[in-house]
């Protein structure tokens, strides 16, 4: 199998105040494509800030992540744009939605900065609301929605410009068990169903189970 | 993104925060009412002293007096002053783009008298074939010798000791002119010469419109040189004046150029109407920026709801830019936000200016015109297209340049931090 990302050694540090805080310390991974992996640790652990990295959220200190053959640290703020745009799909614990754009409008945002005609977006958004199973949600804003569906609608949000991979930071935590367990099929069958490199953050073993491997990060580390 | 995604975004954007937007619109309303409202009353004021200006004389009129001032002349006794005499003329009359030359005449100590009104303090003025006086109705003289004359338009109000009369009922009406000299002696002369009213001369909203009789060049160069009693006077001294018409406008400036070139003084309307339209623009300029003051007060609103929105929406940002969004998407959407506010306050403005100009216009009118002699009012605000055009446009690059200091930080947040903010 090919591996679709390849972190080396790499480090991230914050300045909070006047401590400064080391959340990587120097982590190696690999992570292969079509394959559905879980990021577990305690908070603070540094998990999220890996995720983050992965994703192009943020600029790391040393280090390197390759993509699919790029090299994360070498892109500039437009390439770094376009690299979120066309190869990565977020999912965020609390779904990141915009409250005044409704379903549609939200599933639709990427595609508008990706600069995809009205006519053509239209028919892929409604595929992808109606592939979350939101078809009778469409015209609703976040606020009328329950936080299941909210999170239906981030993932399809995730899915439409076609990423090779999504990034879940926490997807299920601010759910019930029952809507979690939703979520995680709805990931796996992103997995399974269509071959998208899944890489989630998660504190809950039940819900890292799911996935194929799961990475262990404490204190900045890979442990396991 | 494409630019009617961005206009429908921008106006979805615009419309949650409507009171603050309004808001800040009606700043740059009003700014934009001022500019307006005051290059209206610069242009008002230039159009109403053009009118009056061009009511004196006409572009194709050149006025000569003996010597350039700036070569000497009266105020340099070493440059020899040029005569205006008949020699002059006939060489003027030469000149290329020249139409006529003729020597003003302007007769005073002349009394009037028609059937039974009497006018005292009356003049002549002469006037050429091609240059003739306006006339307001009847007909002008035919020949030099006809002894016949126009009059002028309020010339039935100069009568003694009684009411205004009618001009036109003066029309075709018998004059009896008294034109009195002095001699040598220190006795005084007397001339009466009957002459026949033909017309009636338009009005100029100069003081020439009471008491003036208008008559041909050459009947009143024949009484001028009586009145003057100097053996030959244009020999020996010249005439004070001479007046050159010209085709054209256009063929003014030359034709000045050659007679200073013969070391007269010149006077022309056209030179005298371009430093007064400089001059005019000057105000319009100084106008326009106590106006552009208001709208400045109205860009500072501008940035300060930019930052405002940006800092609420901070979390918007960092989601846009985590699904993609380009650092010149974030700054697009929020120049145009910016824009769009400097736009619709712009048009607000430029029609609230248009209608102020107008209603002040009437009030100027309704409250000045009686004081002025009736010769319209001489405060006016004027808006020409350009000057609405160059509002709106002025208005939406203000509000652009207020966009950009807020757009910047938009785009430069850090989508992490963004992300995170609540």
């Amino acid at each position: 199998m090919t591996k679709t990302i390849t972190v080396t050694d790499l480090v991230r540090r914050y300045s909070l105040g006047e401590v400064l805080v080391t959340a990587l310390n120097g982590v190696s991974v690999s992570i292969e494509q079509g394959e559905f992996v879980s990021i577990m640790g305690t908070s603070g652990s540094g998990k999220s800030t890996l995720l983050n990295l992965i994703g192009g959220l943020d600029r790391f200190d040393s280090g390197k992540i390759i993509v699919d053959e790029l090299d994360i640290a070498s892109l500039d703020e437009n390439e770094l744009a376009r690299y979120r745009r066309e190869k990565i799909g977020f999912i965020f614990q609390s779904y990141n939605l915009i409250p005044t754009l409704t379903a549609l409008q939200n599933v639709e945002l990427p595609l508008i900065f990706a600069g995809v005609p009205r006519n053509d977006r239209l028919s892929k958004t409604e595929q992808i609301l109606r592939a979350v199973g939101l078809e009778k949600r469409m015209h609703h804003r976040p606020t009328e929605m329950s936080g299941g569906e909210q999170q239906r609608v981030a993932i399809g949000r995730a899915l439409i410009n076609g990423p090779s991979i999504i990034l879940g930071d926490e997807p299920t935590g601010n759910l019930d068990s029952k809507t979690g367990e939703e979520i995680m099929k709805l990931l796996t069958w992103m997995n399974k169903e269509n071959g998208l490199t899944v890489v989630m953050v998660t504190h809950d073993p039940e819900k890292a189970s799911y996935a194929d491997r799961t990475i262990l990060i404490k204190d900045g580390r890979i442990i396991d | 993104m494409s630019s009617s995604d961005l206009v429908s975004f921008v106006l979805v954007n615009l419309k949650r925060m409507k009171l603050r937007v309004s808001l800040t619109i009606l700043g740059v309303v009003v700014g934009t009412t001022a500019i307006v409202a005051m290059v209206a009353l610069g242009v008002g004021l230039q159009s109403s002293f053009s009118k009056q200006f061009l009511s004196i004389g006409n572009l194709n009129d050149l006025t000569v007096l003996p010597s350039n001032p700036n070569k000497g002349g009266p105020f340099n006794s070493q440059v020899k002053e040029v005569r205006l005499d008949d020699k002059l003329i006939r060489e003027i009359s030469k000149i290329d783009g020249v139409k006529s030359v003729v020597p003003q005449i302007d007769i005073g100590n002349v009394s009037a008298k028609i059937q039974n009104h009497k006018a005292n303090s009356v003049s002549i003025h002469g006037f050429s074939k091609e240059n003739p006086v306006e006339l307001a109705g009847g007909r002008l003289p035919r020949r030099d010798d006809e002894k016949s004359v126009v009059i002028s338009s309020k010339f039935g109000s100069s009568f003694e000791g009684e009411g205004a009369v009618s001009g036109s009922s003066l029309i075709d009406k018998r004059a009896l002119l008294k034109i009195t000299r002095s001699t040598d002696n220190g006795s005084q002369e007397v001339r009466r010469i009957r002459v026949h009213i033909v017309g009636i001369a338009k009005e100029k909203g100069t003081q020439e419109d009471y008491g003036s009789i208008y008559m041909p060049v050459g009947f009143a160069k024949d009484i001028w040189l009586w009145q003057q009693n100097t053996p030959n006077l244009i020999k020996r001294e010249g005439y004070n004046l001479l007046k050159v018409t010209v085709n054209s406008p256009t063929e003014a400036d030359s034709v000045q150029k050659k007679l200073e070139g013969m070391n007269l003084f010149v006077f022309s309307m056209k030179q005298m109407l371009e430093s007064l339209n400089v001059f005019f623009k000057v105000i319009q300029a100084v106008l326009g920026a106590i106006g552009a003051v208001a709208l400045l007060v109205a860009s500072i609103g501008i940035i300060n709801t930019m930052i405002m929105s940006i800092y609420e929406r901070t979390r918007e940002i960092g989601i846009m830019k985590a699904v993609g969004a380009s650092n010149k998407d974030i700054i697009k959407i929020f120049l145009s936000e910016a824009g769009f506010i400097g736009l619709a306050g712009g048009i607000g403005g430029t029609f609230l200016g248009w209608v102020l100009s107008k209603s002040l216009s009437v009030l100027a009118a309704f409250y000045l015109s009686s004081s002025s002699g009736g010769n319209g009012s001489p405060i006016s605000f004027i808006v020409p297209l350009w000057l609405a055009i160059f509002a709106i446009v002025f208005a939406t690059s203000v509000g652009l340049i207020a966009g950009i200091y807020p757009a910047l930080r938009a785009a430069r947040l850090n989508p992490l931090v963004a992300l995170r903010h609540e």
